[in-house]
């Protein structure tokens, strides 16, 4: 408590030159003042008094017959009357608390956390298609409707988050990772529920491995031939009467889960003469302020390469881990490179093109896909190689369709239009 | 509680004994004292009901007083009650 008082005070050190040390210090305690970390000396004693207790000192130092002598002067207001003339320093203090201020009232930053195939690129200029652009008032943002624009208008991202933290705006989402299904259109109508039915589709020819029919009617089996279109699961259940006809229907959103046995097509070439770039090892880099609508670069360079690669890394000025400011530093690496033909050898040719095979054969498991024979072959040529051929593949190859109306329902429906008419 | 139980607990602040706490030998609280009779780097006497405190030692300072206690720092040898 005592050491935190003194950390506030503003305080002098004196040197008190007296031979009465004791009574100079009992006639302080009698008057209240309460100096510290006493020290004694051979001629008196050093210790530290407070500003308003020194300038209580006269009688006492009248009485004792002592003379003091001011060694320091601590506190911050024995700073500020020190710089008292220094207008600039004091102004430029409160500018730029002001400026701080203000700039902590908009965006100056858009980040996107959770997002694999929409790139935070594609992402930011959609937001600034939408209008919320770095810059924009912290006020006229609104992050539920962030949320709800995104969610609207990418089917695919099944989650968003908006927050604004400082000055920057995170928006994290999750996509959808399922099986290749359901066609945009109609996920959207689904979603704003304006069909209550749907019909399962098959988007592949083939056979009819697999079915589990959770809602809806199957108008395939096991072993069936199906081609790309052909209802798989009605959305339309028939109820049916003692006599076995169809006494009514309703509508249903269809649910299955359906592997069909079908092939895939493969191909692929790759040109043998193709260009690569021989970097010459000589290389240029800037450094540049990069502001909201133009860049300022230091360093003079003079010539220029006929071939280059830029790479820009650029930082941002944050305080504090969330404050933004809306100036970024950057850094401009440009690279020469020359120009040169070269020919895959066969071994190189035949490495890439089954590479390129393998990450098509992941992306079909990541989508669920189940390989089961693979007819590739590369065939060699003096200008390309070719790889093709089929993939033998069960895949849950179906989408979701507006209800097909079965043709009976649709002449009974006709009949009771005369009817009314 | 009786009143005997009150009083023998509350003796320091009914009686004006000085109340001495010291923490090793580096630094002593005395509370209830009178006045300081002598200071100096290697002895200070302090005025209390009981008549004089006497501490002993090098380096001696008065790290700050007031009207209720004193504290004294520094590399005490001795203390005469």
């Amino acid at each position: 408590m005592w050491n935190q008082r003194r950390l506030m005070d503003n305080y002098v050190v004196v040197k008190v030159i007296t031979d009465t040390k004791e009574r100079f210090l009992n006639l302080c305690r009698h008057r209240e003042l309460a100096p510290w970390n006493i020290t004694s000396q051979e001629d008196g004693f050093i210790a530290n008094f407070s500003k308003t207790d020194f300038m209580q000192l006269r009688d006492i130092v009248r009485k004792t017959d002592s003379k003091v002598r001011v060694i320091k002067k601590k506190g911050i207001g024995f700073t500020l009357f020190k710089y008292r003339k220094h207008y600039s320093f004091f102004a430029g203090i409160l500018i730029s608390i002001g400026i701080l201020y203000t700039l902590s009232l908009f965006v100056w930053d858009i980040s996107f956390e959770g997002n694999i195939s929409y790139t935070s690129s594609f992402l930011l200029k959609y937001l600034n298609d939408k209008g919320i652009i770095v810059g924009t008032r912290i006020d006229n943002v609104d992050c539920e409707e962030i949320e709800h624009m995104i969610r609207s208008d990418y089917s695919d991202i099944t989650w968003v988050a908006a927050k604004i933290t400082g000055t920057s705006l995170v928006i994290s989402i999750k996509e959808n990772d399922g099986a290749i299904q359901a066609v945009d259109n109609y996920s959207e109508a689904v979603n704003n529920n304006i069909s209550e039915s749907r019909d399962i589709v098959a988007t592949e020819n083939g056979i009819i491995h697999s079915i589990i029919t959770r809602n809806g009617t199957p108008k395939v089996a096991v072993g069936d031939e199906v081609s790309s279109g052909q209802v798989l699961v009605s959305g339309i259940v028939e109820v049916y009467d003692d006599f076995g006809s169809v006494a009514s229907t309703y509508n249903v959103k269809a649910d299955a889960d359906i592997y069909i046995d079908t092939t895939v097509n493969y191909y692929d070439e790759l040109v043998l003469k193709h260009e690569i770039k021989n970097y010459t090892g000589r290389k240029k880099q800037d450094y540049y302020i990069d502001l909201p609508d133009y860049e300022i670069f230091m360093g003079l360079h003079f010539g220029k390469y006929e071939e280059y690669d830029t790479v820009m890394e650029v930082y941002p000025i944050v305080i504090g881990g969330s404050f933004f400011l809306p100036i970024r530093v950057g850094k401009k690496t440009t690279r020469e490179y020359k120009t040169e033909t070269a020919i895959y050898t066969e071994s190189e040719a035949t490495q890439i093109l089954e590479e390129k095979l393998n990450t098509y054969i992941n992306e079909l498991k990541q989508n669920n896909v189940q390989i089961l024979e693979s007819n590739i072959r590369v065939t060699p040529n003096e200008e390309l190689y070719k790889c093709e051929g089929t993939i033998h593949v069960l895949m849950p190859a179906y989408q979701y369709s507006e209800v097909t109306m079965p043709e009976n329902a649709q002449d009974s429906n006709k009949n009771q239009q005369l009817t009314q008419s | 509680m009786t009143n005997k139980t009150m009083f023998s607990n509350a003796r320091d602040a009914v009686l004006g004994l000085p109340i001495i706490t010291v923490i090793g030998n580096r630094e002593m609280y005395i509370e209830n004292y009178r006045s300081i009779i002598y200071y100096d780097c290697e002895c200070i006497k302090l005025k209390t009901r009981l008549g004089m405190i006497c501490i002993q030692g090098a380096d001696l300072q008065i790290a700050y007083y007031d009207d209720e206690e004193i504290m004294i720092k520094g590399k005490i040898i001795h203390l005469e009650v």
